[in-house]
């Protein structure tokens, strides 16, 4: 505030120092520069001396040596040629307006009219003249006679009325010739005179004129040196003058100087204050900043410390839980290593186990397929035994029969022999009953039979075992036969999963070339292949965000099949999503395994099926 | 000792017998391999010449193609480099030739005209595969409307390829801007979204702002200077004509936006000084204020639920993004980082919200999710500002503005992936993008 107040009061003291200066210079401008004046203009005029003035004095009032043109008049110079002084105005051409109206220089000093106070004014005296009677017109104005050559009057043009007229303007200029009381046109008759009374006044006018001629001269003298005092006392001061206001103009000057320079002094000095307020403040803005940085600073550095101090007791407590969790972690590894060398060993065990297990059931397999094939190779045998005691049996039948036919044909034979006398009626009778008699004996089993044919009692034998065994139903003779005839039931069977038919694909690829495991590389191999075709650039944001794992078959030279691409599983996003995600690298595998894939072709039962897992890394954003 | 020396004997040889039963074991699943790197490049499109009227088909087909390699997501296979274009629309495809140019999709499609109406049919395959993707369709339209039958086949292929929601077959409402930047001239325009067929909405005879699309597309939502202090006013999109919203005599109303069922407006109202966020029924006019702070809150955004808004507010000393419910309570600060958060926009699809930052002298259209988290700046200039989304949220449109007495806003697009930023095809200066809704 009191800056402002300062401010303003150097504002209005420049402002009151600067309205002076301009009042003064205005002001006194008027005071000391010469007055404009209307512009003069100004003629030629004709000038004479004194002598001529006289003569031309003398010759008016009668005195003096009397020409014979008492009215001569001193030679006035020609006018311009083309100054018809004796023409009206009205004939002459008419100027150029502008031409005319030209403005002339203006003099240095406006020309007075000739001062002739200081001539003499000698009384009126009678003069003698021997000049004849005056004409009745001698009245008229003398001038008329000694016409003063005038500058024609310049017309006044039309167009431009408010010019100002140049001659009238001149007209103060116009030398007017001093006219004597005592003209002849106006001095009265003389009287009659004495004699010699002309020659003494003539003398005494001599000595007067004379004596007028010297105080003339002297007056003229002086006049002059009057005049040249008094224009050199003019000159002296206008010289003074000039030198007072070229004073002043320095007086001014110096003082506008020395206000310009008090202002700027002033000013520099309010700058200089303002600067120095504003290194005060800027010093102390920085003091503050520096203190408010170094408190900062401080602040920092305390916080710093007590980041650091935090950061180490954080570092201590990280290392202190790292320490723990190392140990922790350790403990768990060994905890882990010891519950998987466990696992391991439970795994191993158990695996011992099955493969005891596997082993037993093998060896029962084995036994019970030694048993089986025990039972079968008996069961053959006694089945071959049977076929040979049947057919023993039958042969024995046959030959049973054979020998009934034969006897009976024997019989025949003989009864035919016997009743060749007429006994034809026994014939049908004895045929049936014979044979009737020994067909349903052996096929009564009869304990008699048997006794009389070893075969037909091994054969009751067997039968009698078999029905036996059919009562026991563990034969294994008999449980073969109805296995192989019975027809296998077909029962629909659910597929198992995408990646649980592991063991349908180890059944299949136990016929396939396996070789050595497939090595890093190789894998690698296949996996560089399909990334490079596995665009995501086209995925949705959804579809970018998770997983597809896409299962597919590939033939021995290593072209994918197109009909088994399928969506294996897939996480992190919806159906839509990762059908989307399945299209794009369904394509990545078409597209790359156009001409096949590089694997190793003793491997392909390792490598015939596979299961791609695409998921995307960091896509989405750049 | 002996008998110990010899069961470690037997149970090494026990071992040793069972490794390779193990070993194969292991290796008799499928080969499994995972793989998390893959290639970003544009899908390489084959897009022969469409069948039929061959003005409007070649036509139809270019706008097709604009569109899609537009995205920078796909690449269109050289008509010089396509040797299996098919006989007719019908035609069986030859996926082995197209194979062999190297052409991962086909799009054939065929255009008749009859009078004023045209019918244009399309079909996409993918060549590696060996099958159409998709089934085909056809769409009828006025001959007139030609590119928006163009741009739903686009929207359809693209779809189908990306698994992204269609965004072509939409407008944009925009400000368009002459004179210099001390006297500007606005006027409000609609336009294709890729500013084709652009149509003045309101003239020059008063400032206009930021326009908003209606959930359905219908109206506009805009603020106006024609009272000399601005105000609200709403405009049928189909008439052209416009009714005011708010007359407040000593408060101004500005930045409004719909909500999606286009019920409520929510805009900033000024009133003695401090500025809050107000909601508006766009049907009674029926007005009142969601936020109640002596700071500034403004630029609302309706989430696409319509229950929460997120806006711009400097309680905090710099501005921020807040989200709110619009039954109350206290607004949640999602922005957290250096200068300032402004303007922000909620996607389409709820996950993300795009916004303005100015920090350290430049600006940038970031997104985030709408917990705040993965802060993503997509651009960064002179300025930039205003992000509208496009329908399906995959797309950003914003303002550069660029530097200098001379400097003109433009309009730009991006991915909110970051990539393929491309101004927008026109020949006047704009501002203030409103994307609309995909048209029926």
């Amino acid at each position: 505030m009191q800056e402002d107040r300062e401010s303003r009061i150097g504002w209005w003291l420049s402002g009151g120092a600067h309205t002076a200066l301009i009042l003064w210079a205005i002001l006194g401008g008027v005071f000391f520069k010469p007055q404009p004046a209307t512009p003069i203009r100004t003629t030629e005029v004709a000038t004479m001396s004194g002598d001529e003035f006289e003569a031309l004095a003398a010759a008016s009032r009668g005195a003096g040596p009397v020409q014979q043109d008492a009215t001569a008049v001193a030679t006035m110079p020609e006018p311009q040629a083309d100054d018809d002084s004796g023409e009206a105005p009205a004939q002459a051409s008419a100027p150029d307006a502008e031409a005319a109206a030209q403005e002339l220089a203006q003099p240095d000093q406006a020309e007075d009219q000739p001062d002739l106070s200081d001539f003499d004014q000698p009384p009126p005296v009678s003069v003698a003249t021997d000049l004849p009677e005056p004409a009745p017109n001698q009245n008229q104005p003398a001038e008329a006679a000694p016409q003063t050559p005038t500058t024609p009057q310049a017309p006044v043009a039309e167009a431009q009325p408010d010019r100002p007229l140049a001659p009238v303007a001149d007209a103060p200029a116009v030398p007017v010739a001093p006219r004597s009381e005592l003209a002849l046109d106006q001095s009265a008759l003389p009287r009659l005179r004495p004699e010699g009374l002309v020659e003494n006044r003539n003398a005494r006018l001599a000595a007067q004129e004379a004596a007028r001629q010297a105080a003339a001269e002297a007056a003229r003298a002086e006049a002059e040196a009057a005049a040249r005092a008094a224009q050199q006392a003019e000159e002296q001061r206008l010289a003074a003058e000039r030198e007072a206001a070229e004073e002043a103009r320095r007086e001014a000057a110096a003082q506008a100087a020395r206000e310009e320079a008090a202002r700027q002094a002033e000013a520099e000095a309010e700058a200089r204050r303002a600067e120095q307020q504003q290194q005060a403040e800027a010093e102390a803005a920085r003091r503050r900043a520096a203190e408010a940085e170094a408190a900062a600073e401080e602040q920092q550095r305390r916080e710093a410390e007590a980041r650091a101090a935090e950061e180490r007791r954080a570092a201590e407590a990280r290392a202190e839980e790292e320490r723990l969790a190392e140990e922790a972690r350790q403990a768990e590894e060994a905890r882990q290593a010891e519950a998987e060398r466990r696992a391991e060993e439970q795994r191993r065990a158990e695996q011992e186990r099955r493969a005891e297990e596997e082993r037993q059931a093998a060896a029962e397999a084995e036994a019970e397929a030694a048993r089986q094939r025990e039972e079968q190779e008996r069961a053959e045998r006694e089945e071959a035994e049977r076929r040979a005691a049947a057919e023993a049996a039958a042969e024995a039948e046959a030959a049973e029969r054979a020998e009934a036919d034969r006897r009976a044909m024997e019989d025949a034979l003989r009864e035919a022999q016997e009743n060749d006398a007429g006994a034809g009626g026994s014939d049908t009778a004895s045929t049936g009953d014979a044979a009737g008699g020994d067909r349903q004996r052996i096929e009564g089993g009869s304990g008699a039979s048997a006794d009389q044919d070893p075969l037909a009692a091994a054969l009751a034998g067997a039968l009698s075992q078999s029905g036996d065994s059919d009562s026991d139903s563990g034969g294994a003779g008999q449980t073969a036969e109805p296995m192989q005839l019975a027809p296998t039931p077909i029962r629909p069977t659910p597929l198992p999963e995408p990646g649980a038919d592991q063991g349908a694909n180890a059944g299949a690829s136990g016929e396939l070339p396996m070789g050595q495991p497939l090595s890093l590389a190789e894998k690698d191999g296949l996996r560089a292949a399909i990334e490079d075709c596995w665009n995501v650039g086209a995925l949705s944001l959804e579809a970018a965000r998770m997983t597809v794992s896409v299962g597919f078959a590939m033939t021995p030279d290593g072209h994918p099949e197109p009909a088994s691409l399928r969506i294996a599983d897939y996480r992190g996003g919806s159906e839509t999503a990762a059908r989307q995600a399945f299209d794009v690298a369904r394509r990545a595998i078409l597209m790359c395994g156009r001409a096949g894939y590089t694997m190793p072709r003793e491997k392909y039962g390792r490598w015939r099926d596979v299961v791609v897992d695409f998921r995307p890394n960091g896509i989405g954003f750049d | 000792m002996l008998r110990s020396l010899t069961l470690t004997l037997t149970a090494s040889l026990a071992l040793a017998a069972m490794t390779p039963a193990l070993a194969l074991a292991q290796d008799t699943g499928p080969l499994r391999i995972e793989i998390t790197d893959g290639v970003v490049e544009p899908m390489s499109v084959a897009i022969p010449a469409f069948f039929g009227s061959d003005e409007v088909a070649a036509k139809v087909r270019k706008v097709v193609a604009d569109d899609l390699t537009g995205t920078g997501l796909f690449r269109e296979i050289p008509a010089d480099a396509q040797t299996a274009r098919p006989g007719s629309f019908t035609d069986a495809v030859s996926y082995e030739d197209w194979r062999a140019v190297n052409a991962q999709a086909l799009v054939t499609a065929e255009v008749t005209q009859q009078g004023e109406d045209i019918s244009v049919k399309f079909r996409l395959f993918d060549v590696f595969a060996g099958q159409p993707q998709g089934d085909g369709m056809q769409f009828d339209a006025r001959a007139s409307d030609w590119r928006r039958a163009a741009h739903k086949i686009a929207d359809q292929v693209y779809a189908r390829l990306t698994g992204e929601q269609p965004y072509f077959d939409s407008r944009v409402a925009f400000v368009q801007e002459t004179g210099p930047k001390d006297a500007r001239i606005k006027r409000i325009g609609v336009m294709d979204y890729d500013g084709a067929n652009p149509l003045w909405m309101t003239d020059s005879s008063s400032l206009v702002l930021a326009p908003q699309f209606s959930g359905n597309g219908r109206q506009l939502v805009y603020t106006s200077f024609d009272s000399g202090f601005p105000q609200l006013r709403i405009l049928d999109v189909a008439s052209v004509q416009s009714r005011p919203a708010t007359q407040g005599g000593d408060s101004m109303a500005f930045a409004p936006t719909f909500s999606p069922d286009g019920r409520w407006i929510a805009y900033s109202l000024e009133k003695g000084g401090n500025t809050d966020i107000w909601l508006m029924d766009s049907a009674t006019g029926a007005q009142r204020a969601l936020t109640d702070a002596p700071s500034i809150e403004t630029s609302p955004s309706f989430s696409p639920d319509g229950k929460r808004i997120v806006f711009e507010s400097d309680r905090s000393g710099t501005p921020q993004l807040y989200i709110m419910g619009l039954d109350g309570g206290e607004p949640t600060r999602i922005s957290f980082g250096a200068g300032q958060y402004g303007s922000p926009s909620w996607s389409p699809k709820g996950d993300m919200i795009a916004f303005t930052h100015q920090d350290a002298g430049k600006f940038h259209i970031g997104v985030m999710r709408t917990d705040g988290s993965d802060e993503k700046s997509l651009t960064e200039s002179f300025l930039d500002e205003g992000p509208t989304w496009a329908p399906n949220g995959r797309v950003v449109m914003f303002t550069r503005v660029t530097p200098g007495g001379n400097g003109q806003p433009r309009l730009h697009s991006v991915d909110i992936t970051g990539r393929n930023m491309r101004p927008l095809n026109l020949d006047f200066a704009a501002s203030d993008p409103s994307w609309g809704p995909l048209m029926p």
